[in-house]
């Protein structure tokens, strides 16, 4: 499997590779002056380069780049707020590799600049978009490690990883010492993950001194998290949005999903040209939408310009979810009402996916949430309504390109008295019984002190105690058994370690592996 | 009487139609009979060979208790019973869910709450009215027999 991902790689690379010569070839001759060496490969840059520079300058964040390497070259610890579209999440790393000495005294090895993500496409797709802009290859100087998939080298010096990724290179290397810079990104986002390495990392800096974190948010909760951090300094970077204009309905919504069809067909009929994004809650539910658009529109025949439903969903397949890239159909005929695109998707296209050329945004004020009872020890994924700062994110996304509008599928008053301020952090809302594991195999024993942002209800934490006590994980008196070590290496559900654990006693590992490969694999296409 | 005997035919219709079924449905009955032993209603305790008066029953309202080894385990961590963290701080409860129509809009369960308080309200006002004309009730059904 490792090969055959690594030449996929490499197959990326030398599509880029080429097209990067081809331009850097036709281009010498006018472009002579060109001798500038890349430090990073001993290369000399490609026309590209400079064309994506030129780009990159013009990125809000570049406005205060020497500001923010003053900040942190005199602090430990960083907090940047920066809205989506600001650039903070290609270009800081880069600023900090510029002003960051990576050399090691054994030659082999370099210090490396971590920056998390809390989604494994994010970690992927940026960390290549980085590579090109820093003119190296994918997997050499600049790479990127998700479960299942490390593409990174002895060379690398800035890694994009998943912020779970990085709790489990903590699980081998405690101090972190082959990083020197660690970003934590979207940390508004407050995953399960990164809520832990936030308690990780006030105990890591405290032991190594010359070690730096920068956490990097979208949200103003960042002053929560300047009093967490110890009172660390934060700089603000302005994003690029446009105004976007709210509305809300007069009266509460008998049916939200109908509610959300009724003003899609209101805005294609009665708005300027500009494409559509509907936030709903599921897969099910997002192809009956377009289902239901198609029906509605069609109905009205050719009075209207033809629409274009584009559903979007993270289990859809990867070449699906690029339509939502594809324009807006054009008119019937010459001359007739234009076309629109309507992406009806989840709350991915909250803050992971950007997609441009949105002007309205529909909003139900719903989606599916995870939640935890201790008690009855269910974990479940319910529809429920969102939190105003996701509310707030959600109109955000008109906004993008040019002036938009944000149409609320609920009263304002409800957006007062019925939204709260922010969503649950995800360790409220989870079983832990896998974070204890991790904890313990890191050493720590008092997880009744650990410096949590928010720390977990106590029965939760009970459960989680309860059930690796049950599989013989942790001892009576608490301590981690040999056991629990061997089920911490792998990143699974305890349940499902200590079966993997255990099977070779009963003589069919080979049966349990393929069993725990497909119910721990997510179905992709 | 009239009305009876044009009521009882579309009874009668019925029944034949009923019999009809059944006899049609004698084979898929038997299976169902033997399916029908195995199913037990919701409310069902099982009462032999288990000792009940020692089982907790999982709620959403029942803390755990020291009886639970994370209880136990907790505690030696140091835990007094309050909230977890540096401080002490942290939540007490767990996260609650909150059921809802999976139809309706953001408000629109508040809205119609609203609206049922206010059903009841009224509901209750009337309750006391007949309260006060028990008597009065009782009387309206004596002349009720004897007409």
């Amino acid at each position: 499997m490792g090969t055959e991902r690594k030449r996929k790689v490499s197959l990326f690379d030398v599509v880029d590779d080429s097209a990067a010569k081809k331009l850097n070839g036709g281009l010498n001759g006018g472009n002579s002056m060109t001798a500038s060496i890349n430090k990073w490969n001993g290369k000399p840059y490609s026309q590209r380069f400079y064309d994506i520079l030129e780009k990159r300058k013009t990125l809000p964040v570049w406005h205060q780049k020497e500001e923010f390497l003053q900040a942190l070259k005199s602090n430990q610890t960083l907090i940047l707020v920066g809205e989506t579209g600001s650039g903070k999440t290609t270009q800081i790393p880069q600023f900090v590799l510029d002003a960051v000495e990576v050399e090691t005294a054994d030659k082999r090895r370099k210090y490396m600049i971590g920056c998390t993500q809390p989604r494994r496409v994010a970690a992927m797709s940026v960390s290549r978009r980085v590579a090109e802009e820093m003119d190296v290859v994918i997997g050499e100087e600049v790479g990127y490690s998700i479960r299942f998939e490390d593409c990174t080298s002895a060379r690398t010096v800035l890694k994009y990883l998943t912020d779970g990724m990085l709790l489990r290179e903590a699980m081998a290397d405690p101090l972190l010492e082959r990083y020197k810079v660690i970003i934590l990104d979207e940390a508004h986002e407050r995953t399960l993950a990164t809520d832990v390495l936030f308690g990780l990392l006030k105990e890591v800096l405290k032991n190594r001194p010359d070690l730096k974190l920068v956490v990097m948010s979208a949200t103003l909760e960042a002053e929560k998290f300047q009093g967490y951090f110890f009172g660390a300094p934060l700089m603000k970077v302005p994003g690029r949005l446009h105004p976007v204009e709210i509305f809300y309905t007069q009266d509460p919504e008998r049916d939200y999903l109908e509610a959300a069809i009724r003003t899609v067909v209101q805005i294609h009929t009665c708005e300027p040209p500009g494409d559509i994004l509907v936030f709903l809650t599921g897969e099910e539910e997002i192809e009956d939408a377009c289902r239901k658009i198609t029906k509605e529109i069609g109905n009205m025949g050719d009075q209207v310009g033809p629409v274009k439903p584009v559903p979007l969903y993270s289990t859809l397949p990867p070449a699906m979810q690029q339509k939502i890239f594809e324009p807006a159909p054009p008119p019937v005929v010459e001359g007739g009402p234009p076309g629109r695109k309507i992406v009806v998707s989840t709350n991915i296209a909250e803050t992971s996916l950007t997609i441009d050329g949105i002007v309205y945004v529909i909003d139900p004020g719903f989606a599916k949430q995870k939640v935890y009872n201790p008690r009855v020890r269910v974990e479940s994924l319910l529809v429920s309504p969102i939190s105003k700062a996701s509310a707030h994110q959600r109109s955000g996304r008109a906004g993008r390109t040019q002036p938009g509008k944000c149409f609320r599928l609920y009263t304002e008053k409800s957006f007062h008295n019925d939204l709260q301020p922010q969503t649950y952090p995800e360790i409220l809302r989870s079983n832990l019984a896998n974070t204890v594991l991790t904890l313990k195999k890191l050493g720590i024993d008092d997880l009744v002190h650990f410096d949590f942002m928010d720390p977990p209800a106590p029965e939760t934490l009970m459960r989680a105690l309860e059930v690796l006590n049950y599989l013989g994980a942790l001892d009576d008196d608490g301590n981690m058994t040999r056991l629990g070590e061997i089920m911490s290496e792998f990143p699974l559900d305890p349940q499902m370690g200590k079966m993997l654990v255990v099977s070779p006693e009963f003589n069919c590992s080979n049966e349990i592996l393929s069993i725990s490969a497909m119910l721990s694999g997510t179905i992709s296409c | 009487m009239d009305d009876r005997w044009f009521n009882s035919r579309p009874d009668m219709r019925m029944r034949d139609r009923r019999q009809q079924e059944m006899e049609e449905a004698d084979e898929a009955s038997v299976l169902e009979d033997l399916t029908e032993d195995f199913r037990l209603p919701i409310n069902h305790r099982p009462t032999e060979n288990i000792d009940l008066e020692n089982v907790e029953q999982a709620s959403l309202d029942t803390q755990l208790t020291s009886s639970n080894i994370g209880f136990r385990l907790l505690q030696k961590m140091g835990w007094k019973g309050k909230g977890l963290g540096k401080n002490e701080q942290g939540i007490t409860e767990p996260i609650k869910s909150g059921m809802r129509d999976p139809k309706l809009g953001i408000g629109k369960q508040e809205e119609d709450d609203f609206f049922t308080a206010e059903e009841n309200i009224q509901r209750r006002k009337l309750d006391i009215e007949l309260e006060e004309t028990e008597e009065l009730a009782k009387k309206r059904e004596v002349c009720h027999l004897h007409f």
